[in-house]
């Protein structure tokens, strides 16, 4: 299990289509995600549970994965939350 | 691992929350007051015996309120011998001093400069007392979230559990289209009331909202009504779907119950497994109207067996007896 506390750098914060892509990286990975914010944890792959933490700007959100693969779904989920997206058109 | 349900530590409440939430409060003393004192109590103190210097037994973490008796009795002793307990009570780790019925507190006590924050409210003590203990009950209360659907089966709180795909959602809108009520879809926010009663609440952000893959975001409310959907309920029935395993013992009988614990609260649960052929929404139908009647003091599973022990016994007889 690896766990990391990473502050939303994205401008607009967390919104719907944002959300979306979360949910689609993290179903391409094994292990589970999950986001947890004060007393709330959700699972990254369910975008009603991203979605609830309502994420904005400079939100601490603290990341945990757990499976074969957790080490570069931390990694790549971690990345999405602190970078704006590249290709912003494609959401 | 369960990572699902790890229960949180109590939430801070101070009384720059307690004076937001409650707008008949003022205070008295803004310049010395500290209010970041945190409440950690939801219970109040009524401190009578502690102002008369009897400290044995006073639980200074409670809020403490100065109804009419204490209000007479500051009001009634002179200030020397008052001083003093007075002193040693403001000394204590008092969260803050509630004065009700817009009576002042004596004006050496403001001069005192204690940064224990004094506050007035024109309400009266047994109001005050209520509202706080809402208020604090509310907001000091043990969280927890919950992966699941929460939803209202003929007044019966059930929460669908299960691996994600095995069909919770569909399950909900199954039972939602029956007639039945969500409360919130995949996760739900369970509180803690009184020491033995989980009540599950629906996000203020997603509210009536679920996600059916292949058709996206939709909205029970708009789309079944307003019948269709509650903001809270008292969780009472965990059913868990999970695939048909044929190794796997199923219960038959009904006649022994198993509970899951959530923040140490045991919740009834039954385990329902899926295979092609099951109704599972009129499964759950069914299981949340047995539930009932077990309330009400009917167990089916009970009464046939003990039907046939009594059957058994009189033909036992018999055979003895012929």
């Amino acid at each position: 299990m690896k766990t990391k506390k990473v502050e939303i750098k994205v401008e607009q914060g967390i919104h719907a289509r944002r959300a979306a892509y979360i949910t689609k990286i993290s179903n391409r990975y094994n292990c589970s995600i999950y986001f947890r914010r004060n007393d709330l944890q959700v699972n990254a792959k369910s975008i009603i549970g991203i979605m609830m933490l309502a994420l904005a700007k400079a939100c601490i959100v603290e990341v945990t994965t757990d499976g074969v693969d957790e080490e570069i779904a931390l990694e790549e989920i971690s990345q999405i939350l602190v970078s704006n997206f590249p290709n912003e058109e494609m959401l | 691992m369960q990572l699902k349900d790890r229960p949180t530590r109590l939430n801070h409440y101070s009384i720059k929350n307690l004076l937001h939430d409650l707008d008949d409060l003022s205070l008295l003393n803004q310049d010395s007051a500290n209010l970041d004192n945190k409440i950690n109590s939801k219970l109040i103190s009524r401190p009578g015996l502690a102002l008369g210097g009897f400290f044995n037994h006073f639980v200074e973490e409670r809020v403490q309120v100065i109804g009419k008796i204490e209000h007479a009795y500051l009001h009634s002793i002179d200030e020397e011998t008052l001083i003093p307990s007075v002193k040693k009570f403001l000394e204590k780790k008092i969260s803050c001093v509630i004065f009700s019925h817009d009576n002042p507190p004596p004006s050496f006590l403001l001069k005192m400069e204690t940064p224990v924050p004094v506050l007035i409210t024109p309400t009266s003590t047994k109001n005050i007392i209520r509202r706080i203990g809402e208020v604090l009950e509310a907001n000091l209360s043990k969280k927890t979230s919950i992966h699941g659907v929460l939803l209202e089966v003929f007044g019966i709180g059930i929460l669908l559990k299960g691996n994600s795909g095995i069909g919770k959602s569909e399950t909900a809108l199954a039972l939602i289209e029956r007639g039945h009520r969500l409360i919130s879809d995949d996760i739900v926010q369970i509180v803690q009331r009184e020491d033995n009663e989980l009540y599950g609440i629906s996000s203020d952000v997603i509210e009536h909202h679920m996600e059916i893959r292949g058709i996206g975001i939709i909205s029970i409310r708009d789309l079944f009504g307003a019948g269709s959907i509650r903001k809270v309920k008292k969780l009472e029935l965990i059913i868990e779907l999970e695939d048909w395993q044929e190794s796997r013992e199923y219960d038959r009988l009904g006649l022994e119950k198993k509970y899951d614990m959530i923040m140490g609260v045991e919740i009834q649960k039954k385990l329902l497994p899926i295979r092609p052929g099951r109704n599972i929404p009129i499964l759950i139908e069914i299981a949340a109207k047995n539930f009932r009647l077990e309330l009400m003091g009917i167990n089916a599973a009970k009464n046939l067996s003990d039907k046939i022990d009594t059957i058994i016994s009189k033909k036992e007889n018999e055979n003895k007896e012929s």
